[in-house]
């Protein structure tokens, strides 16, 4: 072994080394309002491969708990087979609730369909869609109905159980934020808050379900009966009367700015960058 | 991936997309041996040791997203993100080419015709 490889190999090792001691998961209280659960949720997370993103079905349940999480939809696009792989996953490790789901490209309009069992084929329209997943058991939700996809989605207004009201878009502008937001208001559709991963701060934009029950059908029938709040730096959204329970209660709001969009710069992080970069102008080997 | 998620490198997440992730490399190796001629695979570890070296541009770029999101606010990060996949990849993609292309002259000995169709070919 050359000078040099050593020591970029050190330099990585370290990283690795203070990364994996510092990467654990938060312990977190079950938090109780009003007799429900409630539970922080993001459904509409990404697996890898096959819908441009970065961490396996595996990887989401670990990170998931890691980002306090209580519970996770897995929509890939226009599959099911990947959720199914993360719920299994994460019974099998005790993690987070895992609901599955899909992303479904309809026409001028993505839906995520969420509890559902088997894939809804894409291409159909919004309303369709929709019925498909409630027809399996699931919910609809209005995938970041920003103002061009207004058109395939506004038909399906009347069986979308929830729209996005807060997603990373929101962070591009104004015009994006109230986009989401006058979708929301254009019918009877629960407030959600999601990140849509696919890479970079996982959690960062969740949903609070006030659930009868720490399960996968009670957030299910939280979010068909509009029982959810979320927050974007000092903006919230939902039910009125849950958004007044949780100010007095004064948790959920702390827990969010805890959570919430935040820089990941670590030191171990600027060494493993460090580390790379060397290994890629300078070579590991010295005769290079 | 354990970067551009967490800031950084930790056991749980690096072993995990270093393996879901190895097709990349595995598909651009596989394709090599396929362009080579017969004749031209001799010492093909070496070949495939010095092919590998012209990954650095895509290294770079890589590299470069997980400072993004490692420095970048969060709300802005997803506004410089995109001009990366769009404009960075662009001129990763001709620096890339251009030491692919340098490779099939130099190291494997083609005209310069013969490199540009084996380069074209081993991107399809």
């Amino acid at each position: 072994m050359t000078t040099r490889a050593a020591a970029i190999g050190g330099l990585l090792v370290i990283s690795l080394l203070a990364g994996t001691w510092r990467d654990r998961a938060p312990a977190q209280e079950p938090v109780m309002l009003g007799g429900y659960h409630v539970l922080a949720v993001d459904f509409h997370v990404h697996t890898h491969p096959l819908s441009s993103t970065t961490l396996t079905s595996w990887d989401v349940v670990t990170e998931a708990r890691r980002a306090r999480l209580d519970a996770i939809a897995v929509v890939p696009h226009d599959h099911v087979w990947a959720a199914r792989l993360a719920r299994w996953f994460s019974r099998l490790i005790d993690g987070p609730i895992v609901l599955v789901g899909e992303e479904v490209a309809a026409t001028q309009c993505d839906v995520l369909a969420v509890g559902i069992e088997r894939t809804i084929p894409w291409g159909q329209r919004a309303r369709a869609v929709a019925e498909q997943a409630h027809a399996q058991g699931g919910i609809a939700i209005a995938a970041h109905p920003v103002q061009r996809d207004w058109h395939g989605c506004a038909e399906a207004v009347p069986v979308f159980d929830g729209s996005e009201i807060v997603h990373p878009l929101v962070f591009n502008g104004e015009d994006l934020a109230r986009s989401l937001r006058d979708f929301n208001a254009s019918g009877d559709m629960a407030a959600i808050g999601d990140t849509d991963y696919h890479i970079g701060q996982f959690g960062m934009v969740r949903t609070y379900v006030f659930a009868r029950e720490r399960a996968a059908a009670a957030i299910l029938d939280a979010v068909r009966a509009k029982r959810t709040v979320v927050y974007d730096r000092g903006r919230v959204y939902g039910e009125r009367s849950l958004i007044q329970l949780a100010a007095a209660d004064g948790r959920l709001p702390r827990m969010a700015a805890l959570t919430g969009p935040r820089r990941l710069a670590t030191l171990d992080g600027a060494i493993a960058i460090v580390g790379l970069l060397a290994a890629i102008l300078f070579g590991w080997r010295d005769d290079r | 991936m354990s970067l551009t998620t967490t800031g950084s490198l930790t056991l749980r997440l690096v072993p995990s997309a270093a393996v879901s992730w190895a097709f990349v490399p595995a598909i651009e190796v596989a394709a090599l041996a396929l362009v080579l001629r017969r004749d031209e695979r001799d010492g093909l570890p070496r070949l495939i040791d010095l092919f590998c070296s012209g990954f650095g541009a895509w290294s770079l770029w890589l590299i470069a997203i997980c400072v993004m999101f490692a420095v970048v606010p969060p709300t802005l990060v997803f506004q410089v993100f995109f001009w990366w996949l769009e404009i960075g990849a662009a001129i990763v993609l001709a620096w890339s080419a251009y030491v692919d292309y340098c490779f099939f002259r130099e190291v494997v000995g083609r005209n310069r015709r013969s490199a540009a169709r084996t380069l074209l070919v081993h991107r399809c």
